[in-house]
């Protein structure tokens, strides 16, 4: 019953969506029919969890991406067969590493996993009491030197292992701090331009100490090319996503590098018993599922993805052009942000009537639920996470919502 | 190429197989004449599972039903904590625990439980873990109930302290102590203090009981018992006879510790960020336990015993093989065939035979008995993971090389 008025309320609004655009040449029946059919959500909504239109990003809260359908087939094919786990983990490792061109590959549950698995192969090295033993590294080499403003959430992940933050400030600092107990430098991609340490001074300080340098390149996709480059600038070990910009399952990631410290790594993981990495289980579907996105990924035409990226983001910012003092900006975010088309929406708040929080609560609220970024100076939208025919309906809402703000006020 | 070719020319020889068996095979088309493409481009073997939901064997298969539901879960963004909410409270409904969610596993589950009990919902505390300094981390067990999992206690920095009776569990207890770990296991039989004693002794204390029950299912009254004894948390693995997704499982039980255990949980970023699970896993776990529950499992018993008794029929006549139940002294009442026979007089080793249906096409894993606890004799055939005709296979192949061995003695 509650199911039934839902879809037909929804096909009402896509309507008046499609006939309320003011882009393109639009034919709602197909493309908002397809959108019903494959992305209403049935089950999520009996369950009453609402889906929702992402024009955020690809936050773990927001469940990281969608799957492409040849994923999703390959984890389906990939559940009808008993395999030996350990086998299929080498060898999808070798099938990865060899197509994007790195020593050593190994899928892990996430891109926090592989920050665990890093630490704990640069701990143990694989030796298997020290396997057995941590995250209680006394007598081991435990301390995993990283920049005091890389220190995020996620350096939980390395402690997670045993290992003992050791912050540093300038590469005069980094040079001090190794010493026989350093088993790691840490650094974090996305945070390079914070701080005075960039990763010329890891790389070196790694090489001239013969210390491990470990990268959490976890959102660094795009660019596709990172997928190798990071490792080919000389980090020992780097560590991605797979449910973010490769469209892997969400639980998945992956840990690149050097043979032997991938080697050492596996044998912290999962299936193995008895180690740090049996939590953090990834199965043959999640393995294979990677694998596909991996392949897609590194095939991908990019420059084409970008260019309906930035389609999306011109369209809406042409749907909400008519609202009074809207100011609207198609840009790539510089260092720290991910290079790839967003879209910023400002308005007078006070003369639409409306602030920024308020319009972000009413995209969420509204049916479908929309998404998006509030930076409190205005609004953010990401274009990656969008499905083609979902702009339109985010322009849309954003209208109508501002819209009828400003005629009140 | 040759080894499809290899297995329809050994299915085709079906003069080997009972009559009954080779008109199933014909009729329904058995899971081996599919090409297993996606795994052999790979070069790595898939095989027919006569052992058990064994993770480094990938577990389980999932039914078609709950290959939908991921499929399905995986097209649209939702809020990961509101799906976990969600998806928690149908898992409390069905099983009538106070409240549940899922895991990437039962072992992320005692993880969780671990962080429960010494963290508990305290952001400082949960952000210095495995540092349990100044907060309780001693877990009560009994010396038994040690295995490989222990690390999952052992990564948030617990120690285990070990007790064989109640008398030791009486002197054990301390202001230290910050629950009791039950392991419910065949692995672990022998125990001491039985599960309700323990929770008595345990709650009279005012501490938490933590369930080990990864593979407690079947029966299918387990989901509910071990939370009407009392025990405050119990984990499920959800890869293992639920037959949901290899990297899943549930964590259950009263609502104060479930919250407490869930605050720690990813996506939050705290220790178990590292074991992640996505949309897909949690929509999958939720849809095999819906299909479990509904099952008739009765059926699915008889079914079992057919598999095995056609099995041992098709072994009728062999020279000096004998054939057995065993008895089932665990909790979860799997039936099991032993195959047994005069090692010396047919010059066939039990584990020449156990390589020989491993290397064999297609593959078949069976487990050699006297590595059980308690030890066995013989070739151990288990029923419940093997697909419609591979019963036939499987007895086929024995007395294939039963033969084989018997001409070239």
């Amino acid at each position: 019953m509650n199911r039934f008025r839902t879809s037909w309320d929804r096909r009402k609004f896509l309507l008046a969506a499609g006939l309320a655009s003011t882009v393109g040449s639009l034919r709602p029946g197909n493309v908002y029919g397809a959108y019903l059919a494959d992305r209403h959500g049935e089950s999520y909504r009996a369950l009453g969890v609402r889906p929702l239109i992402n024009a955020a990003g690809t936050f773990t809260t927001l469940t990281g991406s969608v799957m492409a359908p040849e994923v999703r087939d390959a984890m389906a094919e990939a559940s009808r067969y008993f395999v030996p786990l350990i086998d299929l983990q080498l060898a999808v490792g070798e099938r990865i590493a060899k197509m994007i061109g790195v020593e050593a590959a190994m899928v892990s549950c996430g891109a926090a996993s592989s920050i665990t698995l890093a630490t704990a192969a640069c701990i143990t090295q694989g030796d298997p009491d020290k396997v057995r033993r941590i995250p209680d590294t006394t007598g081991m080499k435990n301390e995993v030197i990283m920049v005091k403003s890389h220190r995020m959430g996620f350096d939980h992940a390395a402690r997670a292992a045993g290992g003992k933050i050791i912050e540093v400030e300038t590469p005069e600092e980094l040079e001090n701090a190794i010493n026989e107990k350093t088993a790691m430098l840490f650094f974090v991609h996305i945070l390079e331009s914070r701080g005075k340490v960039n990763r010329n001074h890891f790389i070196a300080a790694g090489k001239r100490h013969n210390v491990p340098v470990f990268n959490d390149a976890a959102a660094e996709l795009p660019p596709a090319t990172s997928l190798s480059a990071i490792v080919g600038e000389g980090f020992d070990l780097v560590g991605f996503s797979g449910g973010k910009g490769m469209r892997g399952p969400q639980a998945s990631g992956l840990l690149i590098g050097r043979k032997e410290l991938i080697a050492a790594a596996h044998k912290n993981n999962n299936p193995h018993s008895d180690t740090i990495g049996r939590g953090m289980k990834v199965g043959k579907e999640e393995i294979m599922g990677l694998l596909k996105a991996v392949e897609i990924y590194h095939k991908r035409d990019h420059d084409h993805d970008q260019v309906q990226w930035r389609g999306f983001m011109e369209r809406i910012a042409a749907m909400v052009s008519d609202v009074p003092s809207i100011d609207t900006e198609v840009y790539i975010p510089g260092p720290g942000g991910h290079p790839l088309p967003y879209l910023r929406v400002k308005w007078d708040e006070r003369k639409v009537g409306l602030t920024y929080a308020e319009c972000f609560k009413q995209l969420q609220d509204g049916e479908p639920r929309i998404d998006v970024n509030n930076k409190n100076t205005g609004l953010e939208l990401a274009s990656y996470n969008l499905f083609p025919g979902e702009e339109r309906i985010v322009g849309m809402r954003m209208r109508e919502i501002l819209l009828a703000a400003a005629k009140r006020a | 190429m040759s080894k499809s070719f290899s297995r329809r020319n050994f299915v085709q020889a079906g003069v080997a197989l009972p009559a009954a068996a080779s008109t199933v095979a014909a009729a329904r088309a058995p899971r081996v004449f599919e090409s297993a493409s996606v795994y052999e481009r790979l070069g790595v073997r898939t095989f027919i599972n006569a052992v058990g939901t064994i993770t480094t064997f990938s577990g389980t298969l999932m039914p078609p039903e709950v290959q939908a539901a991921m499929h399905e879960a995986s097209r649209n963004f939702v809020r990961i904590h509101e799906l976990q909410e969600k998806a928690g409270a149908r898992i409390a409904e069905l099983t009538g625990a106070e409240a549940a969610f899922v895991t990437a596993g039962a072992s992320c589950g005692l993880c969780l439980s671990t962080c429960a009990v010494t963290a508990g919902d305290d952001r400082e505390k949960m952000k210095r873990l495995p540092d349990l300094t100044g907060m309780k981390d001693e877990i009560i067990i009994q010396k038994i109930h040690h295995t490989s999992y222990d690390h999952a206690f052992r990564m948030v920095g617990a120690k285990l302290i070990d007790v064989e009776t109640a008398d030791d569990i009486a002197k054990a207890v301390n202001e230290k102590t910050a629950a009791f770990a039950f392991v419910l296991s065949h692995h672990v039989l022998g125990h001491k203090v039985k599960l309700d004693e323990y929770i008595k002794i345990a709650h009279k204390h005012n501490l938490p009981v933590i369930l080990d029950a990864a593979a407690e299912v079947p029966p299918v009254e387990n989901l509910s018992k071990f939370v009407k004894m009392g025990a405050d948390m119990v984990a499920f693995s959800g890869g293992k006879n639920m037959r949901g997704p290899q990297c899943s499982g549930i964590l259950m039980g009263k609502k104060e510790w479930i919250d407490k255990a869930y605050a720690n949980a990813a996506p939050n970023n705290y220790l178990p960020r590292i074991a992640k699970v996505g949309k897909e896993e949690i929509v999958g776990m939720l849809a095999a336990l819906e299909l479990y529950l509904c099952k008739d499992h009765a059926a699915e018993r008889r079914e079992w015993y057919a598999k095995l008794n056609r099995i041992a029929e098709g072994l009728q006549g062999l020279p000096t093989v004998y054939t057995e139940f065993i008895p089932n002294n665990d909790f979860s009442h799997s039936p099991r065939l032993s195959v047994q026979w005069d090692e010396e007089k047919l010059g066939l080793s039990l584990t020449d035979m156990v390589k020989n249906l491993r290397d064999g096409s297609p593959s078949i894993e069976a487990s050699d008995m006297r590595r059980f606890n308690p030890p066995w004799k013989g070739l151990g055939l288990f029923p419940y993971l093997l697909q419609a005709g591979e019963e036939s296979i499987i007895a086929a192949r024995i007395k294939e090389i039963i033969k084989e061995q018997a001409s070239q003695g």
